[in-house]
């Protein structure tokens, strides 16, 4: 099965982040259907793990929590980013969890960009700072980014738009992530004893 | 069982006087702390090597260990760690080589590659060849402890012509390796490939990572010929803080823990009590933590614990090591002697490394022809011959 997961930076309760996640989630998951692509979604909050990726900048370890959704993460078909836009950037709290995650951790995964802010002018956060994060952790950073202003939520579809820059961003996902073999992709794991360079080569290197 | 204490000579404020030791007392308070371990019975003492502030552990250990060697009788002297990327090997192998002979054998040393990056620099290193440097150095150093007239060439250090140190390791035995790491493969495979120990300083880790280091180290230490992984040689780091009732501990410790320079302002205590070794507690209850790491680790040789850090005033030091040589150590040591089957070796000691020299027993770099090791060496050398 194809796994599709959204990280959302939102901290509110109810938050417009997570809400955005759980639109381009199912879109997502409609357009594979179409092609006859099953596919399990899940949206990650991270204000559950806020306490942990400040202990983790602190200490450099990974609580087990943390831990499991960098696992989680790493093994998707296609990811999500939605983060709220403060200041003309994205929320810290969400860069920094992509501050902490595994060196070149996405690589191969096709990666959604979205935010929400108050103004529309907000927007460029996610192309100006956003995207060179996930290039260089070697995600695959679409090229469609979708952001939802507060006024996007209250206005008619014909008028903000929404639901098609959500659908164009979701085939593009959709796409890359029918694409993928639908087993499990693995985490690369260097301590694995069968996959360790025997020493004289590291000798003689 | 082998169970021992280790420093980094760290000068903290305490912070519950807001007083600082100065440079001087700290050093004396260090020997103090050592002739306690020989005192109330532990088995080891190592010392740090540092190069910055705010610690005094000494540059080159075997100054220390040289003092302390000449106030005990007992007392095993090691390192945690000696710095094998930034020391010249030819040094490493003359200092160590002496010490041993001074101490009458009681020395073993833990390899590492240093705490900080600046420290590369300070000798004329790289610190983009902190692996390079380790395995180049310490190929020399196995080299010169065991070989006279030693011709070598590499790309860190001058070339040797016909070199051998003085004085040559006591009995022909050199001293007990070690091989530190919290987590590169690399060095978990250095120790393997030489039949060494291998030491996981875990006491800011969680359990599931440790365990994968040593599973590494085990099964390549079986793939190499040395015996089987579970015969292999396992060191681990502990830290712990006591008191007769557990709410006293946890009262106590916490200023410390809160302020410690490594995860102060970080996890709380009770969250990083869950996540890492550290115990705050009763005898018991670090009697029970620490013995339930046979189930993840298997038999371990090595158990050292860091007791004089974060501030902690002397005399609280003193008390704990007390506490830890009256209630905890004679039943961890009981206990994992007595489960240890009797085909797995306990630490190694200057005469058990003797008779196993004598014997034609020492390990072979890399693998005797009966290894797996070997065997495949030899495949691909045949592969790439016939193309």
């Amino acid at each position: 099965m194809h796994t599709i997961v959204a990280i959302s930076g939102g901290v509110g309760s109810p938050s417009s982040s997570t809400k955005l996640a759980d639109r381009i989630l199912g879109a997502v998951r409609d357009q594979l259907q179409l092609t006859g692509v099953p596919a399990q979604v899940e949206v990650i909050e991270l204000r559950p793990l806020a306490h942990d990726l400040v202990d983790m900048t602190l200490t450099g370890i990974a609580s087990e929590a943390l831990g499991e959704v960098f696992d989680t993460v790493q093994q998707a078909h296609g990811v999500v980013v939605v983060t709220p836009v403060y200041n003309a950037a994205p929320l810290g709290l969400l860069s920094l969890f992509w501050q902490l995650f595994p060196d070149a951790g996405l690589r191969g995964i096709p990666v959604l960009l979205a935010a929400t802010g108050g103004t529309a002018r907000h927007s460029l956060a996610l192309d100006g700072q956003l995207r060179p994060l996930i290039t260089y952790l070697k995600g695959l950073a679409l090229p469609t980014t979708v952001f939802a202003a507060t006024d996007d939520w209250g206005s008619p579809e014909a008028v903000s738009g929404l639901g098609s820059r959500i659908a164009v961003a979701a085939e593009e996902l959709a796409r890359l992530v029918a694409a993928q073999p639908a087993e499990t992709r693995d985490v690369f794991d260097d301590l694995d004893p069968e996959g360790v360079t025997p020493f004289d080569q590291l000798l003689g290197g | 069982m082998e169970i021992g204490i280790f420093t980094i000579g760290d000068v903290t404020e305490d912070p519950t006087t807001g007083s600082t030791p100065s440079e001087h007392e700290r050093i004396k308070a260090t020997l103090e702390i050592a002739k306690k371990a020989e005192e109330v019975g532990f088995d080891v003492f190592a010392t740090g090597e540092h190069h910055n502030p705010p610690f005094v552990a000494p540059a080159n250990p075997p100054v220390l260990l040289a003092n302390i060697a000449a106030r005990t009788t007992r007392l095993r002297l090691s390192t945690a760690t000696t710095l094998i990327t930034t020391n010249d090997p030819v040094r490493l192998a003359e200092d160590y080589s002496y010490l041993q002979h001074l101490s009458d054998g009681r020395v073993s040393l833990m390899m590492g590659r240093g705490n900080t990056g600046p420290v590369y620099p300070w000798f004329g290193k790289d610190i983009r060849q902190g692996i390079p440097l380790a395995i180049e150095n310490y190929n020399l150093l196995h080299r010169l402890w065991r070989e006279k007239n030693v011709d070598w060439e590499g790309n860190f250090r001058t070339p040797l012509t016909g070199f051998t140190v003085t004085p040559f390791p006591l009995d022909d035995v050199p001293p007990f390796v070690w091989h530190g790491s919290i987590r590169s493969p690399e060095i978990a495979e250095q120790a393997a490939y030489y039949g060494d120990g291998f030491f996981h300083n875990n006491i800011f880790w969680p359990a599931s990572h440790t365990a994968r280091m040593i599973k590494l180290y085990r099964q390549r230490y079986e793939y190499y010929g040395h015996g089987r992984a579970d015969q292999a040689f396992v060191g681990l780091g502990g830290q712990v803080f006591m008191a007769k009732n557990s709410q006293d501990a946890v009262r106590s410790f916490r200023p410390y823990f809160d302020n410690a320079p490594v995860y102060g302002h970080g996890p709380s205590l009770e969250d990083f009590t869950a996540q890492t070794p550290l115990t705050v507690g009763s005898p018991q209850q670090v009697i029970e933590r620490y013995l339930s790491m046979r189930d993840w680790a298997g038999d371990f040789q090595r158990l050292l614990f860091l007791v004089d850090h974060a501030g902690l005033p002397t005399t609280t030091v003193l008390e704990q090591m007390d506490l830890l040589a009256e209630e905890v150590v004679p039943v961890i040591r009981k206990e994992m002697d007595a489960q240890r089957p009797a085909d797995v070796p306990d630490a190694p000691t200057h005469e058990w490394l003797v008779a196993r020299h004598r014997a034609g027993q020492d390990p072979v770099a890399g693998g005797t022809e009966d290894s797996k090791a070997y065997q495949d060496r030899t495949e691909r050398a045949v592969r790439e011959e016939a193309r």
